[in-house]
């Protein structure tokens, strides 16, 4: 299954245009597609067949010979013609719908192997929105686009040139008449629709932009209301709306004639027919047999050119729906060695020379070095922004640094193991996360085979085992996805309880800052403590009393432009003695515990 | 979400009959409910929607025109009376009808166009105008989501169906009634044959459908699961990854996904024979025309003339019947913008006196209250949050609400700000209820700053400015500095005139959080009510934020919900809020915080709780030295 996904991504990118990615998509069961498309031709060629049958009963009524016989005959045509038909139809429709449910299950299964190698720094971003509907969404687009309009599309431009081929023995010059419509319709409908495309994307950068200020309203209703200015919004409201109307009719005024234009070139083909039917019949040199067949013919050519404008919408979603599916597939996934290059020698972190960026000319950190040994204690503080918590990441490898390298153990993150690097390490997250699931569960996760002791005694030291035995079902009440059994507070202590079960050397830390209760502050702040007894403790500090402790503190900090850097280092008694930024710092944070609100 | 709008619900008798088949908990509301919901909008376009209506058919009475002349062309070719200017005129107007017929189609859709984005505006400024009006409490941050999606995506939606709805059923079901009925006229027992494939198709289509139905539940089931699978997937991943727990994660998620194919494969298999028949069916009527013609013509019952007729223009026109199919799946599209508009609707508007009130000095009193949440799912009893809450703030002084989270402050705090009314008991200001001045009059008197503040897409004065819409610049500024915020606007790019907002300049939660204190001070009311105002504050900026807050309350009468208990251990008065066994929120204690520690309940238990958590640090447990201690 990888292997055929890799067969897809590797030359320049998953996306190649609607139909290419498609057949690549089916990769080795391109066949399927390609039987759905062939039956469909061929129900196309059946159903050529009444239709062949009609033109003869006129033509034999015409020379006045036409009998009971033939009538039987016509009539036993036409009726095989439609179970045939059939039996065409429910093959084709069987390889597009079943092939195409089971080939989008499969291409979903190696998307999902894809993003499951992304930087993690890729998943907890704004983007992993546009992954998730990358992987639900739009394969349901493209699994529609596939099972229903694709071989209607093949079978729509199928059938005419099958039709055409045959008339071309009859007479070629009465084929040319018929075809020419067609032949002037395509250009001009490859045409259309990339207008469609440019005014489409005008239009959706015009409707976004509306569309912000309309929401905008939403927002900030309650603080419209609470300053008496609904009245001032309101009328900002109506204006972005009045605009999205605007916007929207005059792309309308653009695209809706050109919809009927290339259908209505196509359609004109009726007269020219006629009209060569009238010059090359009439006293030309075409017997009037031929006349009638292609009277009879000329409109059933056309009939299923009609359908693709139905399908075009369809092919235009399925398209987009591609293309988000690309950009997720052509993100660069993380590489992992497969096997043990080599073993950590100890609990230390380093960093050495590490610089990092989102983009690659905007730096976000420059040039950090420092080591955190085995059981001592590392503060990060800093002012917001200065990349605190991109220290923790690069540690974990929610991205990698641009420069520089981080170790562990003496070991480049880079040439361990993912199961090497996450034993060794332990994420402790600001936002929680809790999986569908009994509370057990969500512990048990944290060491695979832990027993039901070992799980009550990390809840335990987590201080969550009191409150879990007290919920109605205790460790087999159901959590997550908007699970509001739990609150804030004993949520953090159920996944910390799950962190101490996994009792990693290297504890990360994003210290809680949100506030709680300070019965829950106390708890959580009690369990954070068994989590981090004898670890190498790396912070990002908030609290005083955490701060002060720290073995070593390091201070972050940006000079005008450039990425943020570490500007001093050392314990806290050094750190004030040198009366820098941190002395400065402290002694604002220190102010602040003791500010009294008064009126 | 109207929690007492029991008895004011019944002025809106127009949706209160419509609601209980449409809601938004996803259950199916049925199309009238959809149609009845959008037609007072579609009143504003009515015109355009006729007349896209009367377009549409005049197309499809043209769209019979090259049939016609194709039938006249072959007619004369086959009884050999047609001459070469006959062939011509007919070509011509095969060409004009054409032409016209794609035109009319073209104008018809783009008039239907017009009128539905006209539609679109009305919902739209429909919903503004009754979020402006519905309790303060509807907008929760959870909702706040749902409605600037349905405002802007689910309308939008209703665009496909609104559009393309008038022209192509008045397309499709004109072309089957127009050429059914001129079949009619031409011969009606081979009309009545050309119609007979229907009487197969339907029972057909009837009895896919139904073999379908529970395969394609199956289905939608197991979709949804996937779907939720595939998102907790990627949510869960970074703990998933940190834990070494991919394997077993990855392989549940596949599991889902080939569930879903399975039982849409399983569906497809079933439901195939049946479609497959109908679609081949549906269009090939001549498998009765072509026999009972031939039969007719060769009984000399029906002229060559009339059989050519059939066989150009009944051959395959039955195929409408399917775009009639196509679009009733559509409907469902209406239904889903209709939801929240209904919601909207039956949120009534919390009674609004006129004449504004006079008022003595700020003083709050709460007298008795107790409220109830209406529950979010219908049918659920409301319950309970606050119970027998009686207090007195006086002007000038310090009122702060204390207490484990989900004991109700924050409900208690919004209340004060009339986010809803109260069920029973009151709350007055300056000795008037607080429902009996207007809406705009309470807001004068209250400035509330919570934890998080929306900035608007504005400039940084002009948000400022919403304090006081006629402050000069150089009050905008004063109220800048009183904050603590002149100094970091001055940094900004373009100072005061930089624009904030999602797309405008990134600030700090702190910096945040003191532009909404300038705002808060402009504004100047004689009441201030914090809820964690610092909460999200980057404890760099933590002291700069506070020096805003006292310079915001100087003078006022403040009421405040704070967890860190040092800040408010000089409040003039500390209501201690718990809810006792999981009941309704109710004031446990009360007094100074010198009395409340003696008295030994659970302030001083929340007290003693925040000592304790300052005097153990990480560092020592990472060293191993509080054990020592211990």
């Amino acid at each position: 299954m990888t292997a055929t996904g890799s067969t897809t991504d590797d030359t320049s990118g998953f996306y190649r245009g609607p139909i290419r990615t498609t057949w690549a998509i089916f990769g080795a069961r391109s066949s399927e597609l390609r039987w759905a498309v062939l039956l469909r031709l061929l129900q196309a060629v059946f159903a050529g067949v009444p239709v062949a049958a009609v033109a003869w009963i006129v033509e034999q009524i015409r020379v006045d010979d036409f009998d009971r016989g033939d009538a039987w005959l016509a009539g036993a045509a036409v009726t095989l013609s439609i179970v045939a038909q059939y039996l065409a139809a429910w093959a084709s429709n069987r390889y597009a719908w079943v092939s195409t449910f089971e080939v989008i299950g499969e291409a979903r299964v190696r998307s999902l192997a894809h993003v499951q190698r992304l930087p993690l720094g890729v998943l907890s971003s704004r983007r992993s929105g546009d992954v998730s509907a990358a992987l639900t969404s739009d394969y349901e687009m493209v699994s529609t686009f596939v099972s229903t309009s694709l071989p209607v599309l093949y079978g729509a431009i199928g059938l005419p040139i099958a039709v055409l081929f045959g008339l071309v023995f009859i007479d070629v010059a009465l084929t040319l008449a018929v075809a020419v419509s067609i032949v002037v319709a395509i250009p001009t409908f490859l045409w259309i629709n990339a207008r469609f495309a440019v005014a489409a994307r005008e239009r959706a950068g015009l409707l976004a932009i509306a569309n912000t200020r309309v929401v905008e309203y939403v927002r900030g209703i309650n603080e419209a209301r609470a300053y008496n200015q609904v009245g001032r919004q309101l009328a900002s409201f109506r204006a972005a709306v009045g605009d999205v109307r605007r916007i929207n009719d005059q792309t309308a005024v653009k695209l809706v004639p050109m919809a009927f234009v290339a259908i209505g070139i196509v359609m004109l083909g009726v007269p020219i027919s006629i009209a060569a039917v009238s010059y090359r019949a009439l006293g030309g040199p075409v017997d009037i047999g031929t006349a009638v067949i292609f009277l009879v013919l000329v409109l059933q050519v056309y009939a299923p050119l009609v359908q693709v404008g139905v399908q075009v919408e369809n092919l235009r979603l399925g398209d987009a729906s591609l293309q988000q599916i690309g950009d997720v597939m052509d993100l660069a996934p993380q590489e992992h060695p497969a096997e043990v290059r080599a073993e950590p020698s100890s609990a230390d972190v380093t960093f050495d020379g590490v610089a990092f960026g989102y983009e690659p000319d905007e730096p976000v950190l420059g040039d950090v070095g420092f080591t955190a040994s085995a059981g001592t204690m590392t503060a990060l503080v800093g002012s917001s922004g200065t990349g605190k918590t991109t220290i923790l990441n690069l540690i974990a490898r929610f991205w990698d640094p641009t420069e520089g390298t981080v170790r562990i153990g003496g070991v480049d993150v880079r040439d361990l193991t993912s199961d090497q690097l996450f034993d060794a390490v332990t994420v402790v997250f600001q936002d929680v996360y809790l999986f569908q699931g009994t509370i057990r569960d969500n512990i048990a996760f944290g060491r695979s085979g832990a027993t039901d002791e070992e799980i009550h005694a990390a809840a335990m030291a987590a201080q969550a085992h009191d409150f879990i035995v007290a919920l109605p079902e205790g460790y087999d009440t159901r959590v997550g996805e908007g699970g509001g059994t739990l609150s804030g507070g004993e949520r953090q202590r159920v996944s910390i309880a799950r962190a101490i079960l996994k009792d990693a050397p290297i504890v990360l830390l994003d210290e809680p800052s949100a506030s709680v209760d300070p019965l829950n502050e106390r708890a959580i702040h009690e369990a954070l403590t068994a989590l981090v007894r004898d670890k190498t403790l790396i912070v990002v500090a908030h609290r005083l009393s955490t701060i002060r402790s720290a073995t070593q503190i390091l201070v972050l900090g940006r000079d005008a432009e450039g990425p943020s850097r570490i500007v001093e280092r050392g314990d806290h008694d050094e750190l004030l003695a040198a009366s820098g930024a941190y002395a400065h710092q402290w002694g604002e944070r220190a102010r602040a515990a003791e500010w009294q609100v008064r009126t | 979400m109207a929690s007492d709008g029991a008895g004011s619900a019944l002025d809106d008798t127009g949706t209160a009959s419509t609601s209980s088949g449409s809601s938004t908990a996803g259950s199916t509301p049925s199309m009238t409910d959809g149609f009845r919901m959008l037609l007072p909008f579609a009143r504003v376009g009515r015109g355009a929607y006729i007349a896209s209506a009367v377009t549409a058919l005049a197309g499809t009475l043209c769209q019979l025109g090259p049939f016609y002349a194709v039938y006249r062309a072959l007619l004369g070719v086959v009884d050999d009376t047609a001459t070469r200017s006959d062939l011509y005129r007919w070509a011509v107007i095969a060409g004009v009808f054409v032409v016209a017929q794609h035109g009319l189609m073209a104008w018809s859709t783009w008039m239907s166009h017009r009128a539905a984005f006209a539609t679109l505006e009305q919902v739209r400024l429909r919903i503004g105008d009754r979020l402006g009006k519905v309790p303060l409490g509807f907008v929760t941050k959870r909702r706040s989501g749902e409605v600037q999606r349905t405002v802007n995506d689910d309308v939008e939606r209703l665009e496909l169906f609104l559009a393309h709805a008038i022209p192509d059923l008045f397309a499709a079901a004109g072309t089957l009634v127009i050429t059914t009925a001129w079949l009619f006229v031409v011969d009606w027992r081979l009309a009545l044959a050309a119609l007979a494939v229907l009487l197969v198709c339907a029972p057909i289509m009837a009895f896919g459908v139904r073999l379908g139905a529970e395969g394609l539940e199956e289905y939608h089931r197991s979709l949804g699961r996937m779907n939720g699978s595939i998102v907790e997937f990627i949510r869960a991943m970074p703990v998933v990854r940190t834990f070494s727990r991919s394997e077993e994660v990855f392989a549940e998620t596949r599991e889902a996904i080939e569930d879903a194919a399975r039982y849409q494969a399983q569906w497809g298999r079933e439901f195939l024979p049946a479609f497959s028949a109908y679609y081949v069916l549906i269009v090939s009527n001549v498998v009765t025309i072509a026999p009972v013609g031939a039969w007719l013509w060769l009984t000399d019952r029906l002229s060559t003339a009339d059989l050519l007729f059939f066989f150009i223009v009944g051959l395959g026109y039955l195929v409408s019947v399917t775009r009639l199919f196509e679009f009733t799946s559509q409907l469902t599209n209406l239904t889903m913008a209709a939801g929240l508009v209904l919601e909207l609707d039956e949120a009534t508007p919390l009674p609004e006196v006129d004449e504004r009130a006079v008022l003595g000095d700020a003083r709050v009193v709460v007298d008795d209250l107790s409220f109830s949440h209406s529950p979010l799912e219908p049918g659920a009893s409301p319950r309970l949050v606050l119970d027998g809450v009686s207090f007195v703030a006086e002007p000038g002084t310090v009122t702060a609400f204390v207490g484990p989270s989900g004991a109700g402050k924050t409900t208690l705090a919004k209340l004060l700000c009339r986010f809803w009314d109260v069920d029973d008991g009151s709350i007055s200001i300056g000795g008037v209820d607080v429902r009996a001045m207007p809406a705009s009059q309470l807001m004068e008197q209250i400035s509330f700053v919570f934890q998080e503040t929306f900035l608007f897409d504005d400039t940084v004065s002009g948000n400022i400015r919403l304090g006081r819409p006629d402050a000069s610049d150089a009050e905008v500024e004063s109220a800048a500095r009183s904050a603590q915020a002149h100094g970091f606007i001055e940094r900004l790019p373009q100072g005061y005139a930089t624009r904030l907002g999602e797309r405008g300049a990134r600030l700090s939660g702190g910096e945040r959080q003191r532009i909404a204190i300038a705002r808060a001070l402009l504004k100047g009311a004689p009441i201030v009510v914090l809820d964690e105002a610092t909460a999200y504050a980057d404890p760099e900026n933590e002291a700069a934020l506070q020096d805003a807050l006292s310079e915001l309350v100087a003078g006022r009468t403040l009421i405040m919900i704070a967890h860190r208990l040092s800040t408010i251990s000089g409040a003039d008065q500390i209501l201690v809020v718990d809810a006792v066994d999981g009941g309704p929120g109710t004031i446990v204690e009360r007094g100074e915080h010198r009395e409340l520690l003696q008295a030994g309940g659970l302030y001083a238990r929340l007290w003693e709780a925040s000592e304790l958590t300052e005097r153990v640090s990480l560092g020592d447990a990472v060293r191993g030295d509080d054990r020592e201690r211990a």
